[in-house]
């Protein structure tokens, strides 16, 4: 008889705040003015005696260094006998969460240098000290909890993220904005899409299904303009999934490479909206419903063939990328649209300056603050132009972990998918659940976008090019590959 | 009976169009396939809509394509007092595994008797299942046309993930249709284009508001075991059954493409995976693909049902337009002649092995070579004889329909059209849903301009008489067309 060691551990916090926040994941500032639905983060812990992994999946954009490293050290004194690089973080990439990038006006970028004027919300390193905390009773509580178990997986589809980004009759790419007037000029959506949902399900030693993993290429942001926290359409996702596998159940969300789409439609929006209307239900509840019946189509057909004893392999890298070389035309572009909005936020301060008053109203600071942030958007080419003279690459924290015949590979960017294909092709696990915004983001276009350009796929979006992109795949097949070597000889 | 108001009258009819006489040939490779059995029945649907004394005939068979001789056909055989043949619209399934309807095209193979007495192959001609399939249309045009009724229309659309783009572009820009595999992935870029799963739905009902039939439009051919040498419907074949288990067994379903031309239900990634899904759900491929229909048009239905139209506005516009061809030039031409010798030489070749060892035919598919290097000769052939023709005539014939009713309309046309022009089409559509109906005629590949940039088959002068700039030119009739239709 074999000897069962796999052992499995769930465990779930919530990751609310308690007060205002900054929202992130959009160049205005938000500050919060109510919660819609909690912010979870869903820990799960997995170890067959000689390797282990603790994944955390949490309700934010994207998972800053700060956060990450913040969970770690607490981890070391919560959780001794856990490498702290073994904790794995990522993100949904709901836009109405809490920002987790501190403010420091050295930094360029979008987020980073603040709102440009007074807000009054809850620091952002406040914010990083509470969900730190919780983050990490929710690790120790998923480590101490792994009981003996099994796990299953499967595949199916369901069409959840969509390309945002078209490319016009003369090559220019844009995302969004595709509308009456714009459409004359339409040519084809610039790149693919991919409806494939991984799904990972876990069972304890009686073979009852305790939780799952769904993967797919979809990131959580069908209200992602609000000035409340949400998580989006998890929110109801999760609510969906319970009600018909179990309230008890443990989700686990992970965004496969997706970094042009989103769960926005480019056309047949009207046709999308006639239907929600007739079925009487939001968008997110629609895309709840599609992810549920997608777990659904799948769940029933795994149970035959659960694994008690899969193999386990958990690999850490840090692999350096070079950066997006940017070129002294880039810089002068950048100084020019910095100028400009210079201008612009220089004029809406004034503005407030002559008529305080205008404080009075409600998201006063959005004119502001968008003017502000994008200009610092574009001050973080000028930085990254100074940078790469003696930085030529970034490093990018990876997992890769194998169990059984399944691989998880992760990447701290927004991907996009002609990399992620290209990964799913060359990848010699028989399902390979991607796993984007394992880190900080951002976007890493692929070659193809980049020569439309447009937001996602231009200097100021990109500090790794579709180089540095190439570099990656390569990378993480390499990986992926040497997990299964001992298979190919 | 001519209606006067917008009274929607609706008729419904179902013909069986499985040959009677066999073998045929059964169409859809390069090679011949003589049909060895019938493995499920072929079927053409038929749906009359009339209003206000405008009428649209929609005819969806399972077939190929339709070519020309058999839509005049059917056509000829209608003599119903005011139906106008005109207004009859047939469209292909693109089922790979029917018998050949075309009676001159470069590879139509007939019973052949080779002329150096290298070989025979005995079927039945063409023109006999012309006849038979054109007869038993017609008789259920006829059927559907006497049995019109009041009833009323509603429509939907979901998602359902079936037709996957075939096409992918290596580092250097070269584009391929399939062959993805171990050796080639490493060159692998990315898919070249998009992919569209989006389902169209149109549900008719009769005057008590059950429901009678559905038109299931969706951007993906009848193709998933498309190599047979039986006569199969496709995924069609389950798919009906799944739906008539679902919803009725009376349930009449008239199958569109819409603009496919680079998808097929064909996976070029993530196809181990999807294999042990099949296996462990216990499913085939076309069951897979009935699943997901089915359960596509049962998420649109009830939610329907309130929007019932019994008086709708139809207008029913067709025209042959003259789509520029595809220009070819003289490089072209010697590329082809190149090809096309090469061909030739293996057809010599393998008619030699035939003669020179008897005992081949001993093997149920011996004619497999041959007749491949036969076709494929006359493919590269057509290329030569397009630019002959291009020299006084640039333009090719093609019909195309665009039918409103009320806020949602049907626009055809006759080819495997790329899906970049249906998105094109889909966006700028002034209707708020859009039934695109490819392979309303006799095919072949119009590419989109980035394919046809990348080559490789279907997108290459030998796969496309009418290359991006007709396409094109199509596109924006189309639209126009839409608007004047949908205006006012």
């Amino acid at each position: 008889m074999t000897t069962n060691t796999f052992k499995i551990g769930w465990a779930e916090a919530d990751i609310t705040p308690a007060e205002p926040v900054f929202v992130s994941g959009q160049f205005p500032a938000r500050v919060s003015e109510e919660v819609l639905d909690p912010l979870k983060a869903i820990a799960l812990a997995m170890e067959n005696g000689e390797d282990y992994a603790v994944m955390v999946c949490c309700d934010l954009v994207c998972i800053s260094n700060d956060l990450r490293d913040l969970v770690r050290q607490k981890a070391q004194t919560a959780v001794a006998e856990i490498d702290p690089l073994k904790i794995i973080l990522n993100a949904t990439h709901t836009h109405t969460a809490p920002e987790t990038r501190p403010t420091d006006p050295n930094k360029g970028g979008m987020a980073s240098a603040g709102a440009g004027v007074e807000l009054s919300a809850m620091p952002v390193i406040e914010y990083l000290e509470f969900a730190s905390t919780r983050i990490v009773e929710a690790i120790a509580a998923a480590w101490e909890s792994r009981t003996p178990g099994g796990i299953s997986y499967g595949s199916g589809f369901a069409v959840l993220g969509r390309n945002r980004r078209w490319v016009d009759r003369d090559g220019v790419a844009m995302m969004y904005g595709l509308n009456e007037q714009s459409a004359e000029r339409f040519a084809h959506i610039e790149g693919y899409e991919d409806h494939s949902v991984n799904l990972l399900a876990t069972y304890d030693a009686a073979n009852n299904l305790t939780g799952i993993i769904f993967n797919a290429p979809m990131t959580a942001q069908e209200t992602g303009g609000l000035f409340a926290i949400s998580a989006d359409i998890w929110c109801e996702a999760r609510e969906e999934l319970r009600k018909r596998f179990g309230e008890k159940l443990y989700i686990f969300t992970q965004v496969s490479a997706a970094g042009e789409l989103t769960p926005k439609l480019l056309y047949d929006k009207a046709t999308h909206e006639r239907m929600l209307q007739l079925k009487g239900i939001t968008a997110r509840q629609e895309f709840a419903n599609r992810i549920a019946n997608s777990v659904g189509e799948i769940l029933p057909y795994l149970p035959q063939a659960i694994d008690q004893n899969p193999t386990f392999t958990h690999l850490v890298n840090t692999v350096d990328l070079p950066v997006n070389a940017l070129s002294e035309k880039d810089v002068e572009e950048a100084e020019t649209e910095m100028a400009k909005l210079k201008k612009t936020y220089e004029a809406e301060l004034q503005k407030i300056e002559d008529n305080p008053s205008l404080k009075d109203e409600k998201r006063w600071y959005v004119p502001v603050s968008q003017a502000y942030r994008r200009m610092n958007w574009y001050r973080g080419v000028i930085l990254r132009y100074e940078q790469q003279k003696t930085h030529p690459t970034l490093p990018a924290e990876l997992h890769t972990l194998r169990l059984g015949d399944i691989v998880f590979a992760t990447n701290p960017f927004e991907y996009y998918i002609d990399f992620g294909v290209q990964i799913k092709l060359r990848s010699p696990a028989l399902q390979t659940f991607l796993v984007e915004l394992a880190g900080s983001g951002t976007y890493v276009p692929s070659p193809r976008s980049t020569k439309g350009g447009g937001y996602g796929s231009m200097p100021a979006s990109n500090p790794i090019g579709p180089e540095g992109g190439q570099v990656l795949a390569e990378k993480i097949i390499e990986l992926i590959r040497s997990l299964w070597e001992k298979d190919i000889k | 009976m001519t209606t006067q108001n917008n009274t929607l009258h609706i008729g419904w009819a179902e013909v069986d169009i499985t040959p009677k006489e066999l073998p045929v040939f059964i169409a859809g490779q390069f090679h011949a396939r003589i049909s060895e059995g019938i493995q499920n029945p072929l079927k053409a649907t038929i749906l009359v809509i009339e209003s206000a004394g405008e009428q649209v005939v929609f005819v969806g068979m399972d077939t190929v394509s339709i070519s020309e001789p058999l839509r005049e056909a059917i056509r000829a055989g209608i003599s119903e007092p005011g139906l106008d043949p005109q207004k009859v619209i047939i469209n292909a399934t693109h089922t790979h595994t029917a018998p050949l309807n075309r009676i001159k095209a470069h590879g139509a193979f007939r019973p052949w008797q080779d002329d150096e007495g290298g070989f025979t192959l005995d079927v039945v001609p063409a023109e006999r299942y012309i006849e038979f399939a054109a007869a038993q249309i017609a008789s259920g045009i006829s059927e559907a046309w006497k049995n019109r009724a009041p009833g009323g229309v509603a429509f939907g659309q979901d998602y359902a993930v079936i037709g996957r783009n075939r096409r992918w572009v290596d580092h250097d820009g070269i584009s391929t249709m399939y062959n993805l595999n171990e050796k080639t992935a490493d060159r692998f870029d990315h898919i070249e284009g998009y992919e569209d799963h989006s389902l169209n739905l149109l549900a008719t009902y009769d005057v008590d508001k059950n429901l009678t039939g559905v038109i299931v439009n969706v951007p993906s051919p009848s193709q998933e075991t498309e190599h047979l040498f039986e006569i199969s419907a496709d995924y069609w074949h389950e798919t009906r059954g799944e739906l008539r288990a679902r919803l009725g067994e009376k349930l009449y379903i008239l199958p569109q493409c819409s603009s496919a031309g680079d998808l097929t239900p064909h996976l070029i990634f993530e196809k181990a995976p999807h294999e042990r899904m099949l296996q462990l759900r216990g499913r085939t491929g076309r069951q897979e693909v009935a699943a997901r229909i089915a359960e596509c048009v049962e998420r649109i239905l009830p939610y329907i049902t309130s929007t019932i139209a019994t008086d709708l506005e139809l207008k029913h516009a067709y025209e042959t337009l003259q789509l520029p061809m595809n220009a070819l030039t003289e490089e072209h031409v010697e590329d082809a002649r190149k090809n096309q010798a090469e061909w030739q030489q293996k057809y010599q070749a393998e008619k030699q092995k035939l003669k020179d060892n008897p005992a081949l035919k001993d093997d149920p598919h011996w004619y497999v070579p041959v007749t491949q290097a036969f076709s494929r000769a006359g493919w590269y052939g057509g290329v030569i004889a397009r630019y002959e023709k291009q020299q006084t005539d640039p333009n090719q014939p093609a019909e195309v329909h665009i039918v409103r009713l009320g806020e949602i309309a049907f626009a055809t046309n006759p080819f495997e059209y790329y899906l970049d022009f249906g998105i094109q089409i889909k966006v700028k559509s002034p209707a708020l849903q859009t039934f695109i109906v490819q392979l309303a005629g006799n095919g072949t590949y119009v590419p989109s301009p980035r394919a046809a940039a990348g080559g490789g088959y279907g997108a290459v002068a030998a796969s496309n008489p009418i290359g991006p700039e007709g396409g094109k030119v199509l596109a924006e009739y189309t639209l126009r067309k839409l608007e004047e239709l949908m205006g006012s």
